[in-house]
């Protein structure tokens, strides 16, 4: 059923892209959609006033699951770093987390694959 | 490069373009507020207050300037530069100056200048180009399922296809295009004014080309799944 090394890529692009969807959508809903609703009872600004279809889900992913450094930097201008972590929970940031391992290996997998592959 | 493609394109760029201009109107309203706040507690005459508020207005000053140095450079006159006249985006001094007049000032509401107003403009004719570009990809995509439809073929495996190549090649573009921006505000790229345009082109071209590739493999592995008997 599964011969070739392209069967193989495809099975797991289709799992990988299954998998980001979910980890996506439940991040979105249950820690983003809360931790927003939150801050706006609160009296603050929208912390990402510039999205609209939803891609800032990924910033929030990364403003709540990376440690403050290089790579998250408290002072980005796309995101209000320090106010989002105030809001966040254990569970969100292993929401998180998951959320970007997946989405950073399916990346991975489609762009190697698809360059070597197609 | 398709139309479709360059869709996706300008629609990565817009996007970023218009986080960088509501970052900015949120920064100037930012400083209004600490102005204003100070104007407020000027009257009541409490020092430790006004040294307070003071302070909040030149870091609000400072996070204004650092972050968007080459926008505020448009709104302050060259002459006025150092020097304690102009409006309050001259310096934090002059704002201070400002807000603890006697007199109201008109120019504390920094956000509500005829430039601030201009960029807010501009921030939303971009928030629908992005948008609206999509809704063009979308259709696009629609368009090529009718076509097939209207030639024999069969279009169901197309509708598969097209819309598994639009939400793979979207997600994984939009993560590659974060993690570039990550990545090389890391090497810090977003620091200057300069540095800041190189990597929205930098980033909209890494998710581009990821959204092209993805769109590929998301049609193709659509179309396997379509054609292969797991029976």
């Amino acid at each position: 059923m599964f011969e070739t090394a392209q069967d193989w890529f495809y099975l797991s692009v289709i799992i990988l892209f299954f998998l980001t969807a979910v980890t996506w959508i439940t991040f979105a809903r249950l820690s983003m959609a809360r931790i927003e609703r939150e801050i706006i009872r609160d009296g603050f600004p929208r912390p990402c006033p510039w999205d609209g279809p939803g891609a800032r889900t990924i910033w929030y992913a990364y403003a709540i699951s990376v440690p403050i450094g290089r790579f998250n930097r408290i002072d980005d201008p796309l995101i209000d770093v320090p106010l989002v972590r105030k809001y966040a929970t254990r569970a969100d940031v292993i929401r998180g987390r998951i959320f970007l391992i997946i989405g950073y290996l399916g990346t991975v997998v489609v762009v190697t694959g698809g360059i070597m592959l197609e | 490069m398709t139309l479709q493609d360059g869709a996706g394109l300008v629609g990565a760029g817009t996007t970023v373009a218009e986080a960088r201009l509501t970052g900015l109107q949120k920064a100037l309203l930012d400083y209004q507020k600490a102005l204003l706040e100070l104007r407020k507690v000027k009257g009541s005459g409490q020092t430790a207050n006004v040294a307070r508020a003071k302070h909040a207005v030149q870091v609000k000053f400072k996070l204004l300037q650092m972050r968007y140095r080459a926008e505020i450079n448009r709104f302050v006159s060259p002459a006025d530069i150092g020097k304690n006249r102009g409006g309050p985006l001259t310096s934090a001094e002059r704002g201070a100056t400002l807000a603890t007049r006697r007199r109201s000032d008109r120019r504390l509401y920094v956000s509500n200048s005829a430039q601030a107003t201009k960029l807010a403009q501009l921030a939303t004719a971009t928030r629908y180009a992005g948008n609206g570009l999509i809704v063009i990809d979308a259709g696009l995509r629609v368009q090529k399922v009718h076509g097939t439809y209207k030639s024999g073929g069969d279009w169901q495996r197309q509708a598969v296809m097209e819309t598994t190549g639009f939400g793979l090649g979207g997600a994984f573009g939009l993560l590659a295009g974060q993690g570039a921006v990550a990545g090389l505000t890391a090497l810090g790229l977003g620091l200057t004014p300069v540095g800041w345009v190189v990597m929205i082109g930098l980033a909209a071209a890494v998710g581009f080309g990821t959204g092209i590739v993805g769109d590929q493999v998301g049609k193709n592995a659509a179309a396997w799944v379509y054609g292969k008997d797991f029976r």
